[in-house]
């Protein structure tokens, strides 16, 4: 169960460069764990995800350098060409294209905004599906 | 005026004088005495920078081949630093400088890190080593910094840089303003401070970079 929704003609090519801009990056000597920290924002193509913290997690085994994951915390918002999407926390698995949006999760295309719990989202189809108590919610023309 | 003085006052006036000049001395001379013992700040905290024999030797020959520098850090870290040569500074007797530094700052946790400089100062009024010249800071984990300074301080041992530097790393080219090592709670950390920039190239990532 869950809502399809379609990203406005959005094909995010996921080998594009990706930028990270942030306060700081702190590398943990223990374990090598990277994390980005304050103001973060990952740019992409035409995505822009922005977080206040940003881990970043590499590929085990294979080539090292190569990142994983990243995983966003802390007022995250996406945004591509036609929506705009905010949340708590949110992963995005570079090689695949897929962002995936969690907790109090808002999608806003055009004048219509979608409401759930999760957004899955696949940057390279331009698709995706929100679950959890999805719930359509119009703009007030006062909203923006 | 007879010189002797009398031993009983007939006003309270001339009692209290006699008194005072027996207190005030006394308490001067306490306070003197405490004076000294927190006036010594510099051998608190880290082991004194150059062994004793070292500065000794460095301050009577001028010039000290192969010196080597340890200390630990108030947040536990350690740090020890070799040299090529070190030489008393003309300016000032508390300055040491040396060349071709190379070393490793440890964290405990976690590997060492290791440090190569051109040059070093070793200010000791202010608690303090300051590499220059070609700095290379490397980690463990595939990180390598370049930077001009980087400020060694001898009581934390914290590592500083509030210059731009250049890193490259597992994500790829990191370009911060400023650099900081540090332990906190006990985890050594290795900060790219002051606004951070990385490019990672998804397309190449993972391919032997020639770093």
């Amino acid at each position: 169960q869950g809502t399809g929704i379609s990203l406005g003609g959005l094909t995010q090519d996921t080998s594009a460069p990706v930028e990270v801009v942030a306060n700081e990056l702190q590398v943990n000597q223990t374990d090598g764990q990277a994390t980005f920290i304050g103001d973060v924002l990952v740019t992409q193509g035409d995505m822009k995800l922005s977080a206040d913290r940003i881990l970043v997690d590499y590929a085990t085994g294979g080539a090292q350098g190569r990142i994983e994951k990243l995983t966003a915390n802390g007022s995250v918002t996406l945004i591509t060409p036609e929506e705009a999407a905010e949340s708590r926390a949110a992963t995005y698995v570079i090689d695949t294209g897929e962002v995936v949006m969690t907790g109090d999760v808002l999608l806003t295309q055009g004048d219509t905004a979608l409401a759930g719990e999760k957004l899955t989202i696949n940057l390279e189809t331009g698709t995706g599906q929100m679950s959890g108590r999805v719930r359509t919610v119009f703009q007030t023309k006062s909203g923006q | 005026m007879s010189m002797s003085q009398p031993r009983h006052f007939d006003n309270r006036h001339s009692r209290w004088v006699a008194r005072l000049k027996i207190l005030f001395p006394l308490i001067a001379v306490i306070l003197l005495s405490t004076m000294f013992l927190f006036s010594d700040k510099r051998d608190q905290g880290s082991s004194l920078p150059f062994s004793e024999i070292e500065i000794d030797r460095i301050l009577t020959e001028g010039r000290v081949a192969k010196p080597s520098y340890t200390g630990v850090g108030s947040n536990g870290a350690a740090i020890n630093l070799s040299a090529a040569e070190a030489w008393p500074n003309a300016e000032g007797p508390y300055t040491i400088e040396a060349n071709e530094i190379a070393g490793e700052w440890d964290g405990v946790s976690g590997n060492p890190i290791a440090l190569t400089a051109k040059t070093g100062r070793l200010l000791e009024r202010q608690n303090q080593l300051r590499l220059t010249g070609g700095v290379l800071v490397r980690d463990s984990h595939g990180y390598l910094i370049e930077g001009e300074t980087l400020l060694v301080d001898l009581t934390t041992l914290d590592l500083t840089s509030d210059q731009d530097i250049i890193g490259f790393g597992p994500p790829g080219r990191i370009d911060a303003g400023g650099l900081k090592v540090t332990r906190v709670q006990g985890t050594p950390l290795v900060i790219f401070t002051n606004g951070v920039r990385v490019l990672y190239q998804p397309a190449t990532a993972g391919r032997e970079t020639d770093k």
